[in-house]
């Protein structure tokens, strides 16, 4: 179970994230939506413990994360970022088996059941022909997918996601909402950050509202149509029609 | 074993064997044992020269690869960040106040170098702290600002001090090696094993580090408590090095991006070849400073650009070529 409270987050004297409070319940499925600029990305790295400087508490199983090395947090929750930049070439493999790293000890390599886990991991995902390419060959859609297969093998219950729609085609969607649909069904716990609301509503539990770092509605009301008025500006029919012209503009 | 592995050995061998049989003065193998000058030109200047151009390349193309990958840039290398000048303001600070220290029968000068690429790196990132952000683009612009301002401290410092020593200056800041005897050799193979020992023990560190600042995050790597641990390291191996041979720029760009272009599957393939081909890089450039105009040397710096600069363009062309 993750506990956030009274989580406030100031760059300068500007509120990124203002008085946020949330309980998020393991196995819950929850999207994370509102303007740009409204925290989203920020409030999942404070999660993922990449910014530590805030005011509040963030607890993970009764425990404060500020209390967590880092290796302790990443058995935990993995965050798949918006995009996947690598400059330098990189084997899939080695980014597929850094998934074992939290489970590694100070100066030493991964382990033979390490190993196993990841071919495991490379059968069930069907990534053998992607396995000894440099990642930057690779397509946003499979690019996605070596990513999300990194963190099953590391092994977490809390999954994070940025956004992780952008720059897919129709298929490459429609594959990763499977693939979400399965995770959900297989109790992991579960927050994304996206505008796609009308592929996401059908398969989330909860929503969180954000807008300019504060909580404008959190709960399992879906559809409810003030909301998207207050977040947005817009109604809900509008907001789809917009993030549909998004995707015919980016095939 | 990797047939690309065996032909960079074996070709490796090759030239290091060759380098100290051919210069100003010809050496066969049978004069090497019976002839007094030539035993000792053979065996007390060229080999020890080849050994410390060996060493001496495969550190900064080393450090090079880290500085890439910490900073998922192949641009950031100690060269390019002002490390490499920081280690020099501090050696041509030490030889204008005659700052020797002897220490293990060797100018201490090298402790100079050390403290000069550490205040190098503490500058960059108390700037970085400032500003808050520990981005790439924070510390590359931070770097090159501190080149600048280093390079020039280094250029006035060169106005003030008397002619001999401004010579002794700017050879050693083209970079040059030239040792006599195994002094520092025994001193720097020390440093040198340390250097790889501990490169090869952070690799999963450096992989993660190079997919970005998230990703380290997200598998539990610290990544800027990480970049400290590496600064540190860099200044002291590469501080000490550059102290003897001066900063020589393209080996730390120009070896790992080929490295990496020739080893894509396998970062520990990758760290090897860097190693080897590095040090084979600067011993041969070393060996053609001594022979191609005879009987001056040029300082080899000057050849490291010189084929280093074109090639390193010929590269990015090809690469950027087969990504389109």
């Amino acid at each position: 179970m993750i506990e956030i409270k009274n989580l406030s987050y100031k760059i300068k004297k500007t509120h990124i994230l203002r008085d946020i409070n949330l309980k998020i319940e393991d196995g819950d499925f929850w999207l994370i939506f509102g303007p740009n600029g409204a925290g989203k990305t920020t409030l999942l790295k404070i999660l993922l413990g990449a910014i530590t400087d805030y005011n509040g508490e963030i607890i993970i199983d009764n425990k404060n994360i500020k209390r967590n090395s880092k290796k302790e947090i990443a058995k935990k929750i993995s965050y798949l970022p918006q995009f996947e930049e690598f400059s330098l070439p990189l084997c899939v493999k080695e980014i597929l088996l850094s998934g074992r790293y939290p489970y590694t000890s100070f100066f030493k390599d991964y382990s033979k059941n390490d190993l196993t886990i990841f071919q495991n991991t490379v059968d069930q995902f069907e990534l053998h022909e992607f396995v000894n390419r440099d990642i930057n060959t690779l397509s946003g859609g499979e690019r996605k997918k070596v990513m999300l297969a990194s963190t099953f093998i590391q092994d977490v219950s809390i999954i994070l996601f940025d956004e992780p729609f952008t720059f897919l085609d129709p298929e490459a969607i429609s594959s990763l909402k499977k693939i979400l649909t399965k995770l959900k069904n297989n109790g992991k716990t579960l927050i994304i950050v996206s505008h796609n609301i009308e592929i996401l509503f059908p398969i989330v539990h909860k929503i969180v509202a954000l807008k300019r770092g504060e909580i404008i509605y959190s709960g399992n009301k879906l559809f409810d149509k003030d909301i998207f008025k207050q977040t947005y500006n817009v109604n809900y029919e509008q907001l789809i029609l917009k993030n549909r012209e998004i995707i015919y503009l980016n095939e | 074993m990797n047939k690309k592995y065996v032909l960079i050995c074996g070709i490796g061998a090759i030239i290091l064997l060759l380098i100290p049989f051919v210069g100003v003065i010809k050496i066969d193998f049978n004069s090497l044992f019976n002839n007094k000058q030539t035993s000792f030109i053979f065996w007390q200047l060229r080999v020890p020269r080849t050994i410390l151009g060996f060493i001496a390349g495969s550190s900064l193309a080393l450090g090079g690869m880290i500085f890439q990958n910490i900073f998922k840039n192949s641009l950031a290398t100690p060269y390019t960040l002002g490390v490499s000048s920081g280690a020099a303001l501090g050696v041509v600070i030490a030889i204008k106040l005659n700052l020797s220290i002897s220490f293990l029968g060797l100018n201490g000068v090298y402790i100079y170098g050390f403290l000069g690429a550490l205040i190098a790196i503490l500058l960059i990132l108390s700037i970085a702290k400032t500003v808050k952000s520990f981005s790439i683009y924070t510390l590359l612009m931070s770097g090159v600002a501190i080149n600048f301002f280093f390079s020039s401290l280094i250029v006035i410092i060169q106005y003030l001090v008397d002619f001999t020593q401004t010579i002794s200056i700017i050879r050693w800041l083209i970079g040059g090696i030239t040792p006599v005897g195994y002094k520092e050799i025994l001193f720097l193979l020390p440093l040198y094993f340390f250097f790889i020992t501990i490169t090869f023990f952070l690799k999963n560190e450096l992989i993660i580090s190079s997919a970005g600042d998230e990703f380290a995050y997200s598998k539990g790597l610290n990544i800027k408590k990480f970049r400290i641990i590496i600064f540190i390291i860099i200044s002291f191996v590469l501080g000490i090095l550059i102290s003897f041979v001066g900063p020589i720029g393209f080996i730390g760009l120009i070896v790992p991006h080929i490295s990496r272009i020739l080893f894509k599957k396998n970062f520990k393939s990758i760290i090897i070849a860097t190693i080897i081909m590095g040090g084979l890089l600067l011993a041969f450039t070393d060996f053609l400073a001594r022979i191609l105009i005879p009987p001056v040397e040029i300082p080899v710096g000057i050849i490291t650009s010189l084929i280093g600069a074109p090639f390193f363009i010929f590269v990015l062309i090809s690469s950027l070529k087969n990504r389109n």
